[in-house]
């Protein structure tokens, strides 16, 4: 009874031992391929709205454009990952005051400057928004920075040097609202 | 056709590297919103009363300005003029109101009043404002405020002068009547307001 059982165990295996015998040798390649990929994490919540000058752009004194004005901070962008060279892209609007028809008076703007620069994701970015005085013609300013390794981190992103277009332009009352795109991709 | 499993294995793997080749995949962009304001706003400055040019213009001191002469040897009105300037900034469209509180130049004692004799004398504030005027007449007819307004559709910065004309004769009785002795006074009060 033992030796019956032990022969019925070798006839099972009998087909694998077959294949690593040398002389018949079978190759499995096994491949796959991780595409090229970039992810942005969105903001967190109640973020992603930069608010200069706590709400205020002006020196009600003087009616020009205050001075030293500032964000409430830094918007961050936790948790982005590109798996391969990458470029990011920092797209800066100036702010306009939209509801303004036509061109402001001489002596007044309805459109503000500014400076938007990202940290953290290879060297730092600045983009600096142009605009004519009347604020009719906002461009749209970009940059680029491209980081030759795969990279994993926060972006950091502030605004400064808030400047009207013209020398000494007053800003006409209204809400003022501009935007930055940030775009991240793989390299080629 | 039979299969053995190395076989099989080789065309699954093949099927997953066809998959994964896929373009390179970017991230969805990020737009960050940037927002303030700028507030309604009218700002005047403090007055500037221009002594070059005047007519009959006497000691200015702060906001009161003392007409040197108000009657001539006749005892009426002597004609006066002089401009005030102010500073001033509005920064959407806006009202310009120009008010005299006694509605003219009146004498601030009461009683004592003489048929014959006027007790007031009407004046005349033309203002100007970025390339706009309005002329308020103060017929110091009543002792109550009159107001001329002056709209702009726009929002302006300059100089707001006001013109202050007392003609000669000028009375609130007939033309060329003596005044009354005593002292005679006005407010003018500026408003410039955001309409």
């Amino acid at each position: 009874m033992r030796r019956l059982l032990a022969l019925a165990i070798a006839a099972a295996f009998a087909p694998g031992l077959a294949l690593a015998q040398t002389g018949n040798q079978t190759t499995v390649t096994v491949t796959g391929t991780v595409t090229a990929a970039c992810t942005l994490a969105p903001v967190g919540a109640g973020a992603g709205t930069f608010t200069v000058g706590g709400g205020n752009l002006i020196d009600t004194t003087t009616g020009l454009l205050a001075a030293g004005l500032h964000t409430d901070g830094p918007q961050t962008i936790t948790g982005s990952w590109c798996n391969t060279n990458s470029v990011l892209t920092l797209a800066a609007n100036p702010m306009v005051q939209t509801l303004f028809s036509g061109a402001p008076p001489s002596g007044w703007t309805k459109s503000v400057n500014y400076t938007a620069t990202s940290t953290g994701w290879g060297n730092a970015l600045p983009v600096a928004t142009t605009s004519d005085i009347s604020g009719l013609n906002p461009s749209t300013n970009s940059a680029t920075e491209t980081v030759t390794t795969p990279t994993a981190a926060t972006i950091s992103i502030d605004l400064t040097n808030f400047v009207t277009p013209g020398s000494n332009s007053r800003l006409v009352a209204g809400t003022y609202t501009g935007s930055v795109v940030v775009t991240l991709a793989p390299s080629t | 056709m039979s299969f053995t499993p190395a076989m099989s294995l080789f065309f699954a793997t093949a099927t997953l590297a066809t998959l994964g080749a896929g373009l390179p995949a970017q991230a969805a962009p990020v737009t960050l919103t940037v927002t303030s304001a700028v507030a309604n706003l009218c700002i005047v400055g403090p007055a500037q009363v221009n002594s070059g040019g005047a007519t009959n213009l006497g000691v200015v001191s702060g906001n009161t300005v003392n007409i040197a002469q108000l009657t001539n040897d006749q005892l009426t009105t002597r004609a006066t003029a002089f401009d005030i300037t102010f500073d001033a900034t509005c920064n959407a469209a806006h009202r310009v109101t120009v008010t005299s509180e006694r509605g003219g130049l009146r004498r601030d004692q009461t009683g004592g009043n003489h048929p014959g004799f006027a007790d007031g004398v009407p004046y005349t504030t033309r203002f100007d404002w970025d390339s706009s005027e309005a002329t308020l007449l103060a017929p110091a007819q009543s002792l109550s405020e009159v107001s001329q307004n002056l709209d702009i559709g726009a929002p302006a910065a300059g100089s707001l002068v006001l013109h202050v004309t007392i003609d000669a004769g000028a009375t609130n009785l007939v033309t060329n009547s003596p005044l009354i002795a005593g002292g005679y006074s006005d407010t003018l009060r500026v408003v410039m307001q955001v309409q």
